[in-house]
């Protein structure tokens, strides 16, 4: 296997997929009627209701579905089950489920006056389904925003080439900022400085440094160097308590050696798969939340909107250049191209904490985003269905931007694969390779490999900073009449970060990432469901969604027990572990209750809106056509 | 102008300035400020800290120009913000040679700098098709049939 035919199944499959399933469920169950008037059309208000071109609505839809999701759960499925399962889900994931979910909750959305699938909800099924979505919301915000800060923590403590990159992209965020709004210097000129400057920076973490030594002398670089220095004067006192990693994915596990043993370091034991929690860990974990402490606070232009404009075109070109190499190598460096992860691991991969990871259900839930996402649902029907101009633009724009991520995923999974190892650290390797191949060997692969990481943390950190400020205006609404502290914009940030932090600090961040999975795919559920009702309450046959929605909901509720018995067999049984790891897994698993309360809730009421609207229709045809 | 002929394509205006567009960088945040009802909240917070008050004087009076620009060529010109501080904000500058904001871009050829109403409207009229009555209207003045 190697890159060219992940190319080339995901070009037949896609092509397959759209042309001849896609298409024929838009012609013949929702019948698309460019003539019938859409909410943009009918309620254009310039502000939510807006008709737009089709081509500039994909990429809106596609700018706004594919974030952080769909590189960490690839290469996260990866490590754990191998490069087949991932494939074979990420293909019949987006073919059967994922273009169906985010099309359907686009038309459902038009067909119901734009309104929100939760306001929907609220009409077809039940008043308490929109209460148990604000419950997948919250939960949601809290999950992300930890499982982001876990795994860049980790990166951060466990490469000293990667912090300087992310120091420089804030320094350059600022800088950006003043020249462009305050100064208004040439757009241009400032845009080659930051990002240059920002590229090279993240580039340039290991010079000195000779990464085919093993182990890496990371002092003898000026720039690794510093950062060790400064990771060593705080470690003396040795590590604060320890967590595990059933997935062996934390950059701070060594990778196998050729015996297929991990080595144990000075803070990994191997033995007992712990890692110790260093005080250095704790210092780039405060460092990401000042990171994002200035982008949730700071005017957007002095701060988030110029990094975020920054790390566009340092991912962009980064993503650019992958793609080529991955098309490249095949034909100028085979070996290259040839992936090194094991194509299976079996159903019930080994794991050394004893933590319990079948491929079913766990492997639908690791991927979410780039297969099956209820996130795109939800915002297909806040978001796109008001600026749909004509129907038939559904498809293109909602299910084409999901196969778009589908590709982005296939190119994480390729980056992964051809490096071989696990997690961050085998994308950022991928990445490294395929840069090489793409420039002709101008860029060394140890310089390409740190910006695969700086890469990595810059698409990560953009979410969470905008994630915070949006915690911190929740906090500040919702419990600002209780107490009148949270009304003040800091003392709402700092308690948004004190709570995400407790669970970087007593948890992992993959047990974090799987519950998140899970309630991204319980949404990915119920916006099937409220699209099968729909489809029963206008008779039409609602089989395409229904099959799916059960598959997904069964899923879900599978993997959240087993994420909820992996938490109390890896922490809460284990003898000897740290007080904060056991509240923090006590807490994990009062999350995973609540989802589950929250689907059999689901269930029922989707069961009981299910038979009425068998009988009784509820009379929701679709709005009148304008001019026939 | 025959009812089956299709319309004139409408010209193409777009303007670059810095605008209060590219915060939304993840849309998951968008979905949730709609569902949880703090949607207006949030905008209301973010607009004010979006950009600079000297700029947001500017864009507000950009927003007044649009308007009236737009109520009188209606459907015949098509405007377009881009953010300049956004990929197409920058490739934009980079092939018309915009180098201060705001700029306007008429039919994706012409350029000009500033909200020049005269040099703007002068050169929308250049790419806007001469209407059919109008046509003929100025072909029978030109023949002396309305002097009665």
């Amino acid at each position: 296997m190697n890159s060219l035919w992940v190319v080339i199944i995901g070009v037949v499959v896609i092509y397959l997929a759209y042309n001849f399933y896609a298409k024929r469920i838009d012609r013949d169950v929702i019948q698309s009627d460019p003539k019938r008037a859409t909410p943009a059309r009918m309620y254009m208000d310039g502000v939510d209701f807006m008709p737009t071109s089709r081509n500039v609505l994909y990429g809106y839809h596609f700018k706004s579905i594919a974030a952080a999701g769909p590189i960490v759960g690839v290469i996260t499925a990866a490590n754990l089950w191998g490069w087949a399962p991932s494939i074979v889900w990420l293909m019949i994931g987006v073919s059967f489920i994922g273009w169906a979910s985010d099309y359907s909750a686009i038309m459902v959305a038009v067909r119901n006056d734009g309104n929100s699938l939760s306001a929907i909800a609220h009409r077809l099924i039940s008043p308490r389904t929109r209460t148990v979505l604000f419950v997948f919301i919250f939960f949601y915000l809290l999950l992300v925003a930890a499982a982001f800060v876990g795994i860049m923590t980790a990166i951060l403590g466990a490469r000293p080439d990667v912090p300087f990159g992310i120091f420089v992209l804030a320094v350059m965020g600022l800088l950006a900022g003043h020249m462009l709004y305050r100064m208004k210097m040439d757009l241009v000129l400032v845009t080659l400085i930051v990002v240059v400057a920002t590229i090279l920076a993240m580039a340039l973490g290991p010079v000195g440094v000779n990464l085919t030594k093993t182990p890496v002398n990371w002092s003898s670089g000026p720039i690794s160097g510093a950062v060790t220095a400064i990771n060593h004067s705080l470690d003396r006192a040795g590590g604060l308590y320890g967590v595990v990693d059933p997935t062996g994915s934390d950059p701070r596990i060594p990778p196998p050696g050729k015996d297929g043993t991990r080595p144990s370091t000075p803070v990994y034991d191997a033995a007992t798969g712990t890692i110790k929690v260093m005080p250095s860990y704790l210092l780039w974990a405060v460092f990401l939340l000042a990171f994002s402490y200035l982008g949730t606070n700071l005017p957007i232009w002095r701060f988030a909107q110029p990094v975020n404009y920054i790390g566009f075109w340092v991912t962009g070109l980064t993503i650019f250049g992958c793609a080529i190499g991955a098309l490249l190598a095949p034909f100028t460096q085979p070996a290259v191209a040839a992936f090194k992860v094991a194509a299976y691991k079996g159903f019930f991969p080994a794991q050394t904490t004893g933590a319990f990871q079948p491929l079913w259900p766990m492997l639908f839930v690791t991927i979410a985003c780039g297969a099956i996402s209820g996130w795109h649902a939800l915002f297909g029907s806040v978001g796109t269905a008001r600026q749909l101009e004509y129907e038939t633009d559904g498809l293109p724009v909602g299910g084409g931007a999901m196969f778009s991520e589908n590709a982005l995923a296939l190119l994480s999974l390729t980056a992964v694969a051809v490096a071989g190892g696990a997690g961050a650290v085998a994308f950022a390797s991928g990445v490294g390779e395929l840069l090489n191949v793409a420039t002709f060997g101008a860029v060394p692969l140890s310089y390409g490999t740190a910006l695969g990481f700086g890469v990595f943390v810059v698409i990560v950190l953009t979410v969470v900073q905008l994630v915070f400020r949006l915690m911190r205006v929740t906090l500040g609404e919702w419990l600002g009449e209780a107490w009148v502290g949270f009304k003040n914009q800091h003392v709402a940030t700092i308690t948004s970060m004190i709570i995400a932090m407790l669970l970087v600090l007593s948890g992992t961040w993959v047990y974090l990432w799987q519950l998140f999975g899970a309630s991204n795919q319980l949404m990915a559920a119920l916006s099937l469901l409220i699209v099968t009702v729909w489809l029963a309450s206008v008779g039409r046959n609602p089989a395409y969604a229904g099959i799916p929605m059960v598959f997904m909901y069964v899923t879900t509720l599978a993997a959240t027990l087993v994420t909820g018995y992996n938490l109390y067999a890896t922490i809460i049984l284990k003898p000897h572990m740290p007080g904060i790891s056991v509240v923090g897994a006590w807490v994990m698993i009062g999350v995973a209750v609540l989802l589950l309360v929250a689907a059999v809730v689901i269930a029922i009421d989707g069961w009981h809106a299910w038979t009425r609207y068998r009988t009784v229709r509820p009379g929701l045809t679709p709005a009148a056509a304008r001019g026939g | 102008m025959n009812a089956d002929e299709p319309a004139p394509s409408p010209v193409r205006v777009e303007i670059v300035a810095y605008a209060p567009t590219a915060f939304f960088h993840c849309q998951h945040c968008e979905v949730t400020f709609e569902e949880v009802g703090l949607g207006r909240r949030i905008r209301e917070e973010q607009l004010a800290r979006i950009l600079p008050e000297d700029l947001q004087h500017d864009y507000q009076a950009l927003s007044d120009w649009v308007r009236a620009l737009a109520d009188d060529y209606g459907g015949r010109i098509v405007v377009k913000v881009i953010d300049a501080a956004s990929v197409e904000g920058f490739w934009k500058s980079l092939r018309h040679h915009v180098r201060r904001y705001p700029a306007v871009i008429v039919a994706g050829r012409e350029t000009c700098a500033g909200l020049d109403t005269p040099t703007v409207r002068r050169l929308i009229d250049r790419y806007l098709p001469a209407p059919a009555f109008v046509s003929r209207r100025r072909v029978e003045s030109e023949r002396g049939d309305d002097a009665d």
